[in-house]
């Protein structure tokens, strides 16, 4: 604006200063001819007079003439046209004047003028005559060139002024230029201030800038509330996003990160001190099926999803398309579930093996009888074994059985007050003859005889009975076995050692694990179902207790169960 | 405003961890296909071989590209010769995981004897090496990529004592001479693609240095 406002100006003071020059130059240009040509005309008349009615009127001429400036042309013309006197040419030479249209005109009328090209000076020439009494015509002229000579003289100055002019508007030009645009300019300087403020628009230097601060007021403070609405939806999304477990990315077309959870940062371990938001996925990850499966979202704008093992854990990860471009990648971890899917996967192929293997004794002997061919003394080893075989089965599904109640005890657990001593005497008593057999010492001790738990009397013995079975089948020939049940700040501790074979370590943590066996062989021959320590297990979970195994490989075993001494839920009821 | 030179640089940067991602994709499904004896992954890492090619070529288009159009000094420079040093190492980790994974597909259906348990120990080593240097590669890591040169000492270690194992195994039972022989070249590949990743991460050293073992040259 102000580089139009100024060249706008500029081309006005020129145009003008042109102009006014141009006129200038024309009128003092045609002030001048007339004057000189009225100049021309008095000295004619002047110098007329004075020889008018002379005898000697050549001689007087010829005076007159030289007291005229040197570039007037001075000639007496005869009636009849003959030359008599000329001061810039010879008479001889020149032809006769009478066709002359000043002469023609002067011998008519008295007095005559002309603009004519002069053959004798060879020059455009003004000519001016008068009759003199004697009937001759006095006639003086003068170039007209010097007239324009004159003028051109002065072309210099006009221009000189005209630059001048140019050069002095040039400085106006900006100021005033300066002056229009400043106001402007300070009002947007000052908008901010004027936003701000309430009343205003007025403050503004020109009152035709009022509406439009008054309109960009009105629409700054629209923009201001969709600002802030977006910003607290964004920070809605952006709590809703940081907080959720599951991992969550947001990507553009070309795979840049738009956003991302804090839960995906840690749950693909990620360095979280790296801003990954504007930077590409394959940064933060690298994973080919994570790139397939972004393309074929892209390409067909279908969700997508696949699992993926990544150190050990395993992912889930979700694709489903933007509305534009991009897609959003949800990730969850599904390791526990992939686990449990193992153990439950596990689970069912054990069951069926530890319940074919004595059904397949027991149908081959059966039909062995069925063919006739057992007899006599066989016939009694085979219905020995048979017989072995289904009192296994039945253990193992009575062990099934006990497990899956365990497991599924739902609903109203109804407690009472458990007599440990009972309950751990009972047990003993029942496991004795197994332990004397094998020369095993089973001790007890109680620290107090009316010691008792709040629980499920039966989960209970099933309990302190798995425990010591385990304690006496996995324990050397002439071993020991001692219970003890203990009052520890508010629980109860029932601790079963063992002098037995022991754990090994790695085994550990699998062994409360449903038919997990640490040494396959043997538990054939002890005849475990490998569901002792499950039924244990959750017994304990049951009664929200905790379990801790002691073992040392070769020298013992020592299992801590730790039952609360009164009931997390007791005061409320369940 | 980013200009036309950072976006081509950027894509450049893309294009690398990709194919880094690839090459880690096909070394791990070679792992899998030894390990297991999974014909799927053999067949997988092959494929990806292929790929890798491809990405090689388009990387180096692009570096040569950028060199000649935009003339880039210093750390453009550095980045761009990196990259294209870098291509080569990851484009003959993909051939070697590529051959591992043919001898896998040959040894198919002859008796398992992979109980070198060092043979075993350099794949996981290795595919830690690679995994590695890429990482180094993507967070411009000089510490982590000397780790990753470090570490190359492992590998070697493993591979003599793979080759010790093997050649006991051979005097032991030489009925299958030949399985072990391609085992031993199976424990060269992985010694190799060691010493491709320690190129690698010697590069990324340089890309962010401008010293390439431990000499200054730009």
């Amino acid at each position: 604006m102000r580089k139009r406002l100024f060249a706008i100006l500029m081309l006005c003071c020129t145009i003008v200063a042109l102009v006014t020059a141009f006129s200038a130059a024309l009128l003092y240009y045609s002030f001048y001819s007339s004057a000189a040509k009225a100049e021309i005309r008095t000295n004619t008349a002047l110098m007329a007079a004075a020889i008018n009615g002379q005898s000697d009127i050549l001689t007087q001429t010829g005076n007159y003439a030289r007291l005229l400036p040197a570039n007037f042309r001075v000639s007496l013309v005869e009636s009849d046209g003959k030359v008599l006197y000329d001061t810039d040419a010879s008479i001889e030479t020149l032809e006769n004047h009478a066709h002359r249209a000043e002469i023609v005109s002067a011998m008519d009328v008295g007095s005559g003028e002309a603009v004519r090209f002069s053959d004798s000076i060879r020059k455009e020439a003004y000519y001016y005559a008068v009759r003199l009494s004697d009937g001759s015509v006095l006639r003086l002229s003068v170039p007209l060139n010097s007239l324009a000579s004159v003028f051109l003289h002065t072309i210099p100055y006009l221009l000189l002024l005209v630059l001048i002019l140019l050069f002095v508007s040039l400085g106006v030009s900006r100021w005033l230029t300066r002056r229009v645009v400043e106001p402007i300019n300070s009002t947007a300087m000052r908008l901010e201030e004027l936003l701000k403020g309430d009343a205003i628009p007025a403050e503004a230097e020109y009152e035709e800038l009022s509406p439009f601060v008054r309109k960009i007021k009105a629409l700054h403070q629209e923009i201001k509330e969709y600002v802030q609405t977006l910003q607290a939806n964004q920070e809605t999304i952006n709590t809703l996003i940081q907080n959720m477990q599951e991992g969550l990315i947001l990507l553009d077309g070309s795979n840049r990160i738009l956003n991302i959870s804090k839960s995906a940062v840690s749950l693909l371990a990620a360095n979280p001190r790296v801003q990954y938001t504007g930077k590409n996925l394959l940064e933060l990850l690298r994973s080919q099926p994570l790139l397939d499966s972004i393309r074929e979202t892209d390409e067909t704008h279908r969700g997508t999803s696949f699992m993926e093992k990544r150190d050990g854990r395993y992912y889930r990860y979700f694709i489903s398309p933007a509305k534009s471009s991009g897609v959003f990648i949800f990730i969850t971890d599904a390791t526990s579930e992939v686990k449990a899917e193992t153990i439950r996967r596990e689970f069912a192929s054990n069951v069926s093996h530890e319940l074919k293997t004595p059904l397949t004794a027991i149908t081959g002997f059966t039909e062995l009888m069925e063919n006739g061919m057992v007899s006599g003394n066989d016939l009694k080893s085979a219905a020995t074994i048979i017989h072995r075989e289904a009192s296994r089965l039945i253990t193992l599904i009575d062990d099934i059985l006990r497990l899956s109640q365990i497991e599924n005890a739902t609903g109203t657990k109804e407690f009472t007050p458990v007599p440990l001593k009972a309950v751990t005497e009972e047990a003993a008593e029942s496991l004795r003859p197994a332990a004397e057999s094998r020369q095993i010492t089973l001790s007890t001790f109680f620290e107090e005889d009316s010691i008792t738990v709040p629980g499920n009397r039966t989960m209970l013995y099933e309990l302190i009975y798995n425990l010591l079975d385990n304690a006496i089948k996995y324990n050397v020939d002439k071993g020991s076995v001692s219970i003890s049940v203990r009052r520890e700040e508010d629980s109860i501790a029932i601790r079963v050692a063992d002098t037995g074979i022991g754990i090994p370590h790695d085994h550990l943590d699998r062994i409360f694990e449903r038919f997990y066996r640490v040494d396959k062989s043997r538990s054939k021959a002890t005849g475990g179902t490998g569901l002792g320590l499950s039924i244990v297990k959750h017994a304990v979970e049951y009664h929200g207790g905790r379990l801790s195994v002691n073992s040392t490989e070769g020298i013992g075993t020592e299992i801590t169960v730790l039952l609360p001494s009164d009931l997390p839920g007791a005061s409320e009821p369940i | 405003m980013r200009n036309k030179f950072d976006v081509e640089l950027e894509a450049l940067n893309t294009d690398l961890i990709e194919m880094g991602s690839m090459i880690e994709t096909a070394i791990a499904s070679s792992i899998t296909a030894l390990i297991q004896r999974d014909l799927h992954s053999a067949e997988r890492a092959i494929e990806y071989d292929n790929e890798i090619d491809e990405m090689e070529r388009r990387i180096e288009r692009r570096c040569l590209k950028l060199l000649l159009q935009q003339q880039p000094v210093a750390t453009d420079l550095r980045t761009i010769s990196t990259a294209l040093k870098i291509i080569t190492d990851m484009e003959r980790i993909g051939d070697q995981a590529a051959d591992i994974s043919e001898i896998v597909t040959r040894l198919a259906g002859e008796k398992d004897l992979l109980e070198i348990k060092n043979l075993k120990k350099m794949a996981e080593a290795t595919i830690k090496m690679v995994n590695q240097s890429i990482d180094a590669f993507v967070a411009k890591d000089p510490v982590l990529s000397n780790e990753v040169i470090a570490y190359d000492d492992v590998v070697d270690d493993l591979f003599n004592q793979s080759k010790t194992e093997l050649i006991h195994a051979i005097q032991t039972d030489s009925r299958y001479g030949e399985q072990f022989v391609d085992l031993l070249m199976i424990a060269k590949y992985f010694e190799r693609i060691g010493d491709h990743a320690v190129n690698i991460a010697e590069w990324v050293v340089f890309s962010i240095t401008g010293q390439h073992k431990n000499q200054k040259i730009l």
